[in-house]
């Protein structure tokens, strides 16, 4: 029933998410998803790059930025995103390693 | 219903030009929008705030607002019984849940009876696709099991309005999923309108906070707790890995911080299975009766280690 590793066409993304192609080539453009395949009539696109590009819309909507703008912004939430999680471990990690002073 | 002050909630005079009410947009905009925001609420204050500016950057609804707005904003808000909405749709509906009842009743929504919306007939497009997050627990997340889960899904009724419909559907994890991994369920999205395909189900896996392991990707870390005793002599120990303990031998003059690898009980599957690192932690007891302390005692009278050679010598 689930389905992982799909791949999806532009054709099949417009609909998904009711972007237009256009729309969709600009997004290629700025380097925001990078789909296989050379042209646009034979791009795949992995299910995860559908939810970037949603993401992409949203903030370019939204944040009324222009695309260019839109790709650096993805970038970075991305590396925002890692930083986070790596925060969030090594803070963790730490925190198995010391025992920190409750006394004070 | 609540009377939504919308001069309030971007932070403008009354009296703002269209330039301050954009410039206060964007601003609030940045701070809670959802996919950047790390605020609690982020999304909801981020929906009053597109909610307040989809109406107020618009001349001809500012007006209508201000109209109602001065004939008594109160809490109990109703709109005068010959109110007409707008008929007016928004664009920026997908952030699940829309605009609030204030602004449906005041500007009206697609698909409501108000003789300007779409009626079904007319209408058809493509199921919305839904996003959810799924916790689950590292333990589970090797063998692939079944979850139940439930979600709402928007859809339209009879008279074409938007009603949100529970929906319960078990779902097979495969096993070997990692944080992050998006499972598509194909069609189990929102219902299409018309004659389209309904929208697909996404899952992003979230992994549950667990009590011995810190996750990196396909790659777990455990902490390790040893004795002084073992870290210099050297030991066997069983270790948990989430299939069961396994026997691991501890090397002799261990540093506190070593980390060992053990190879493929991390998380993930087949050849892409990660690795389980153990790091060791050398702890000493809390308290030593009197024979240990006088070994502790021996033990500092023989050694000729220097903990602190390397921090040269001063004064």
């Amino acid at each position: 029933m689930s389905e992982t590793g799909v791949y999806l066409t532009l054709t099949e993304v417009t609909q998904s998410i009711r972007l237009s192609a256009d729309t969709i080539v600009t997004i290629v453009d700025c380097g925001i998803v990078e789909p296989r395949g050379e042209q646009p009539n034979q791009w795949l696109f992995e299910p995860q790059m559908v939810s970037l590009m949603q993401r992409a819309c949203r903030l370019q909507r939204d944040l009324e930025l222009d695309w260019p703008a839109v790709a650096l912004a993805m970038d970075l939430i991305e590396d925002l995103q890692r930083l986070r999680n790596e925060n969030q471990r090594l803070r963790r990690q730490l925190a198995a390693l010391m025992e920190l002073d409750a006394g004070g | 219903m609540e009377f939504k002050d919308y001069y309030q909630i971007l932070g403008v005079d009354v009296d703002a030009d269209s330039k301050a009410i954009k410039s206060a947009y964007r601003r609030l905009a940045r701070k809670y929008h959802p996919d950047v925001s790390a605020e609690e609420n982020a999304e909801s204050q981020f929906k009053e705030v597109s909610e307040a500016y989809e109406v107020l950057k618009d001349k001809d609804k500012r007006a209508e607002y201000d109209m109602l707005r001065t004939h008594g904003g109160t809490d109990n808000f109703e709109p005068p019984p010959d109110w007409q909405p707008g008929g007016f749709q928004s664009d920026s509906g997908d952030f699940q849940g829309g605009f609030s009842d204030f602004f449906e009743q005041v500007f009206g929504q697609a698909g409501h009876s108000s003789g300007q919306g779409y009626s079904r007939q007319q209408f058809v497009h493509r199921g919305e696709d839904i996003e959810l997050s799924m916790a689950i627990f590292l333990e589970d997340s090797l063998k692939g099991e079944s979850h139940t889960i439930s979600y709402e899904v928007p859809s339209f009724d009879q008279q074409g309005r938007l009603v949100r419909q529970k929906r319960t559907l078990k779902v097979k994890i495969p096993g070997g999923v990692t944080e992050g991994e998006r499972i598509r369920l194909k069609g189990q999205g929102a219902p299409g309108i018309g004659d389209a395909p309904d929208g697909d189900l996404y899952l992003q896996i979230k992994f549950a906070p667990h009590p011995l392991y810190v996750v990196e990707g396909t790659s777990l870390t455990l902490t390790v707790p040893v004795a002084p005793w073992e870290a210099v002599l050297g030991c066997k120990m069983q270790v948990p890995t989430l299939e069961g303990a396994v026997s691991v031998t501890v090397p002799a003059n261990s540093q506190n911080g070593k980390r060992m690898r053990i190879k493929g009980k991390g998380l993930g599957k087949g050849d892409k299975r990660g690795d389980l690192y153990l790091v060791l932690r050398i702890v000493i007891p809390e308290s030593a009766n009197e024979k240990e302390q006088g070994l502790w005692r021996q033990m500092s009278e023989e050694s000729t280690f220097d903990p602190r050679g390397n921090w040269g010598k001063t004064g």
